[in-house]
């Protein structure tokens, strides 16, 4: 590697080439300015729209209604999008990233027929939702095999449709989640895992190590790495929570979510205040949640390098 | 390391019991595709009394493969016309965003200049900050900028510091520089190394973000639904013709035909790419 200076007239510093820097800064201006346009601009306009009425006076009622429906009304739209958008990022955080990362070892593993599960499951990311979301309706719903099956076994009274009765409806839609919860983190599982030096697992089935203690203090703290930057995107997204509501249920029998909710204005024109306020609010609650993910993650995974 | 894995008892009890979970799960993908598949044959009669799952009583009826392209029509687009916005969507979503994010790496990952740790931290940035709220907003913003319902919209995709960004930084450094310093003694310029030898490097992953935002684009209903409405996309035709149909009105073998239509082309480059697609995470790298 060359060192700092023109030996050779090529300027290096550290595996660097410097000395030119309007060549990279050419080459960074359109992302440079995507980002400027794309999102510096939007969010800043955010902070104006949440402050703004459908007039565009100035207000802080956008926030008064939000938090009002949200703490005073045990019944209100916002109650009921937390708490969905709480159970969805639950599931998804703590069963479905388990899960990814499980089948991940085990298909590392050399588990029998380990491609085709792999090939299989995670074949929905590949598929629109519409038709994931049309399957799993059609199985589950009024005239399908779960229904009918339920009902000759005695468990339903009446044959129901779970997507239109309030007390099935947001279990059933988790349930789709379950169901195509196989995604980018098990990629990134597999990745991990497969850049692991096969000699430690070599050495450790000499000294005699299960499988259960090989997953956790082999395999888990050599990923750590990519796991705490894929828990700490995770939280990020815990106020953006939601499966498929839009498909399911469009946010009907007590199902919308947070972002759905606010997905919703946009598409049906009903105003940015109220739907600005409440992102404003969202975003005030999840970025000191993935500064604290952040730092424990860093306190409880040191960095490994191999 | 010998094809055959030995296995300890336990191990072997622990990878019986998760071969049947994982094989019980991938069973209930199969299901609802063969009752899909099944549907797709019915008459609309058949599956409006109740057929909904079981095998077709009144005969086969391929036909309704055929009335996929007479029965969809969207905003005035039929379902030729869905796939033709579809395709020229996804080229204007992933192109341009490919080369942008690919140059954007390589200048970080090979230069110095001012500025350089602050394109890395507003990638970490915008990658472990998730912002519903700013999609009021980016729409307002987009709706301002005349680029709602105009193809022009895609500028707003060309990005090039998302996750990608991420992991092309961690393959343009794993790539031997010295092919390029070779070049720089010979007397070439910036830009021919970066064309010349570097970027004919980066055209795998190039392919597979190609193959991966070619894939998410054709599923996408989204950015069909929200800003290009009068160019609707097959996934959104899709959703539109079950969401504005009265369900007396709904052909559902059609539809399911049509989902099926639509799968094809993904479930081909998936069978034909799977390997390329499961490595994908694997160039890079993704630590914290």
């Amino acid at each position: 590697m060359l060192n700092k200076k023109h030996k050779t007239g090529v300027y290096m510093e550290n595996g660097l080439r410097g000395g030119m820097a309007w060549f990279p800064l050419l080459l960074i201006i359109p992302a440079v300015l995507n980002f400027i346009i794309f999102w510096i601009v939007p969010n800043f306009n955010s902070i104006l729209l949440s402050f703004q009425d459908t007039n565009g006076d100035w207000t802080t009622g956008n926030y008064t209604w939000v938090l009002k429906d949200l703490f005073q009304n045990s019944a209100g739209t916002f109650r009921i999008a937390l708490r969905n958008t709480l159970i969805y990022f639950s599931v998804s955080y703590f069963i479905t990233q388990t899960f990814n990362v499980v089948l991940a070892y085990f298909i590392y593993k050399k588990i029998f027929c380990g491609p085709f599960f792999r090939f299989v499951l995670y074949m929905p990311n590949m598929f629109a939702s519409i038709i994931m979301v049309s399957m799993y309706m059609n199985i589950l719903g009024y005239e399908g095999p779960v229904v009918e099956l339920l009902y000759n076994w005695g468990w339903l009274d009446e044959k129901i449709s779970f997507f239109h009765r309030t007390q099935y409806a947001m279990w059933v839609s988790v349930g789709y989640s379950l169901w195509v919860g196989v995604n980018s983190v098990f990629l990134w599982s597999s990745g991990a895992m497969a850049r692991i030096p096969k000699d430690l697992f070599e050495v450790a089935s000499l000294d005699g190590i299960t499988p259960f203690k090989e997953f956790i203090y082999i395999t888990l703290p050599m990923i750590s790495g990519t796991l705490s930057t894929l828990y700490i995107i995770g939280i990020s997204g815990i106020l953006g929570a939601g499966g498929a509501t839009l498909y399911l249920t469009y946010g009907e029998y007590g199902t919308t979510t947070l972002s759905f909710w606010i997905w919703k204005q946009v598409y049906t024109g009903s105003g940015y205040g109220t739907s600005s306020a409440l992102g404003i609010l969202m975003t005030a609650v999840s970025l000191p949640l993935v500064f604290f993910v952040k730092w424990l993650s860093g306190k409880l995974s040191p960095e490994v390098s191999y | 390391m010998s094809s055959r894995v030995k296995r300890t008892k336990t191990e072997r009890v622990v990878f019986a019991i998760m071969f049947v979970i994982l094989t019980l799960y991938a069973l209930t993908f199969f299901f609802a595709f063969g009752v899909t598949l099944l549907n797709t044959l019915k008459t609309p009669l058949e599956y409006g009394r109740g057929n909904t799952w079981r095998l077709p009583t009144n005969g086969l009826h391929f036909e309704n493969y055929l009335k996929v392209f007479q029965v969809l029509v969207v905003n005035d687009t039929g379902y030729f016309g869905m796939v033709w916005n579809s395709l020229w969507q996804a080229f204007f979503e992933t192109i341009p965003s490919i080369i942008i994010t690919t140059v954007t790496a390589y200048a970080y990952a090979r230069y110095k200049f001012p500025g350089r740790k602050v394109i890395y931290f507003i990638a970490i940035v915008l990658l472990t900050l998730s912002l519903p709220g700013s999609l009021p907003a980016t729409y307002k913003l987009i709706s301002d900028m005349g680029l709602r319902d105009s193809p022009w919209y895609f500028i707003s995709w060309t990005g090039g510091l998302g996750t990608w960004f991420i992991v092309l930084c961690g393959f343009w450094r794993s790539v031997s520089w010295e092919y390029g310093e070779a070049a720089f003694i010979d007397g070439a310029g910036d830009w021919k190394v970066l064309w010349r030898i570097m970027m004919p490097q980066a055209l795998p992953i190039m392919g597979i973000m190609f193959l991966l935002g070619f894939i998410t684009a054709w599923n996408n209903a989204n950015t069909s639904m929200l800003y290009l409405p009068a160019y609707p996309s097959i996934a959104f035709g899709l959703y539109e013709y079950r969401a504005k149909t009265t369900s007396q009105m709904m052909d559902y073998p059609v539809f399911y035909a049509g989902l099926i239509l639509t799968a094809i082309p993904s479930l081909l480059l998936y069978g034909f790419f799977q390997k390329k697609i499961m490595m994908s995470m694997n160039i890079g790298g993704l630590k914290g």
